[in-house]
């Protein structure tokens, strides 16, 4: 009874492409895939979206990390000259790498209803977000800087040479150090790498309103060309008060 | 008691997974004239949408395991059917076809993007006439909502774009249609 008018309906029919391709099923010729097969599908496209995602907080956190490392954020507010410089030196093809890879996160992610059905670059701008909070917080765990330690002690194969060129950018005319001796307009300063330099102060010299708060042995950052030890200062600021010296972090690490 | 032909498509595909070849059948009948109506439209100077269709419920066969019957069977079916009428565009190289169009990537739709359900039925048998001179990213959603009925997030599930950019292109195709109309007048 329950079949009836589905045979009768087979009967009324011509050769229509239904009953081809029933027709191949009954004789065998065509078998549904199984289940598992979509399931290791699914998980083949998940796993690809997970890992494609860690990497992506990996290399945004270590861009966190190169900002910090080489207090890149102490360069705010010194003067375009030094942002140029910064803008200069800074390794660009970690920001292609990760907006390849946010690229490719939302790509792959347009598999799933939630995210095909908004525009993408909604899709995108949302995984910008999470990433940028996300590798912040991952920035703070010891990941990077164990990295940075072991590379400069050479313990560090396969990534050693990216995290000691990464670790230490080559800023130019940017130099941090101790300031020894304030007289007048000709300063002295000792930097990191333990050289003593002179410091030319003119009436074209930023930040001057701290010409007077300045002390004798405050760590300060200094933008300027350098001419057989004497900078000739663009700009400069004090260290110590607003941030703390980041390398010397790396122990606490 | 219940017949066959009387269940739904998600309660037909239940059958089919457990072997029930002729709950495949009455599945497949329902959708052959459908798919043909829009393979026809979508790809209309393609000779051989018969094969086309032949292929597409070959595939819902084969593949029917990995569809969730807790969700509409009609969306999934017409997928594979775009994708494999895709192909052929692709294989014939007769339009160009972005793997991201502008519209996916920053469609956000206003107020005037929805059609009202009221203009329809009006519009059908103008639009038809000027379908073939539309761009395909036009044509498809155009085929889909006025002739094959689907709404708004059935369109965007096919097509798996954004339904802001399915009301962009609706309300973009149907004024293509109307300036075609227009010189046609004058």
């Amino acid at each position: 009874m329950k079949l009836k008018s589905y045979y009768m309906k087979k009967e009324n029919s011509g050769n229509s492409i239904t009953e081809k391709v029933v027709s191949r099923i009954e004789r065998g010729e065509l078998k549904m895939k199984p289940r598992a097969y979509f399931i290791a599908k699914s998980f083949l496209v998940i796993g690809l979206l997970s890992l494609f995602f860690l990497l992506l907080l990996y290399f945004a956190s270590l861009v966190v990390f190169v900002l910090r490392i080489n207090d890149i954020f102490l360069f705010r507010g010194i003067g375009f000259y030094a942002i140029r410089n910064v803008l200069i030196s800074f390794p660009w093809y970690l920001a292609l790498l990760i907006f390849v890879l946010i690229l490719l996160v939302g790509v792959i992610g347009r598999k799933f209803q939630f995210v095909y059905r908004r525009p993408f670059i909604v899709s995108l701008l949302v995984i910008s977000v999470v990433v940028i909070a996300s590798s912040f917080l991952v920035e703070k765990s010891s990941l990077h800087y164990s990295f940075f330690r072991l590379a400069e002690q050479e313990r560090l194969p396969v990534a050693g040479r990216m995290y000691r060129d990464l670790g230490n950018l080559d800023i130019n005319d940017a130099y941090f150090g101790v300031l020894l001796e304030k007289e007048n307009d000709q300063w002295k300063m000792e930097l990191d790498s333990g050289e003593k330099v002179d410091l030319k102060i003119t009436e074209k010299t930023r930040g001057r309103r701290l010409y007077l708060q300045i002390e004798e042995g405050e760590k300060i950052l200094v933008i300027g060309e350098m001419e057989e030890g004497v900078i000739d200062v663009i700009s400069f600021r004090t260290v110590e008060r607003r941030f703390r010296h980041n390398k010397e972090r790396l122990n606490e690490r | 008691m219940e017949q066959i032909d009387d269940k739904t498509d998600e309660e037909l595909v239940r059958l089919v997974l457990k072997n029930k070849t002729e709950a495949f059948d009455v599945l497949a009948r329902r959708y052959e004239k459908k798919l043909l109506r829009y393979g026809k439209r979508f790809l209309y100077n393609y000779e051989n949408i018969e094969d086309v269709v032949q292929n597409v419920l070959i595939k819902a066969y084969v593949n029917i395991k990995s569809f969730d019957p807790s969700r509409k069977f009609s969306p999934w079916i017409y997928r594979i059917a775009h994708n494999e009428f895709i192909n052929i565009i692709k294989k014939e190289k007769r339009e160009p076809l972005l793997f991201l169009e502008a519209d996916v990537i920053f469609s956000f739709a206003g107020k005037g993007d929805f059609l009202k359900d009221i203009e329809i039925s009006e519009e059908k048998e103008e639009v038809e006439k000027y379908l073939h001179k539309l761009k395909g990213k036009y044509r498809e959603p155009i085929v889909l909502y006025y002739f094959e009925e689907k709404d708004y997030q059935e369109i965007s599930d096919i097509l798996k774009i954004p339904v802001s950019t399915v009301g962009t292109r609706l309300k973009r195709g149907r004024n293509e249609i109307k300036k075609l109309l227009h010189e046609k007048r004058e």
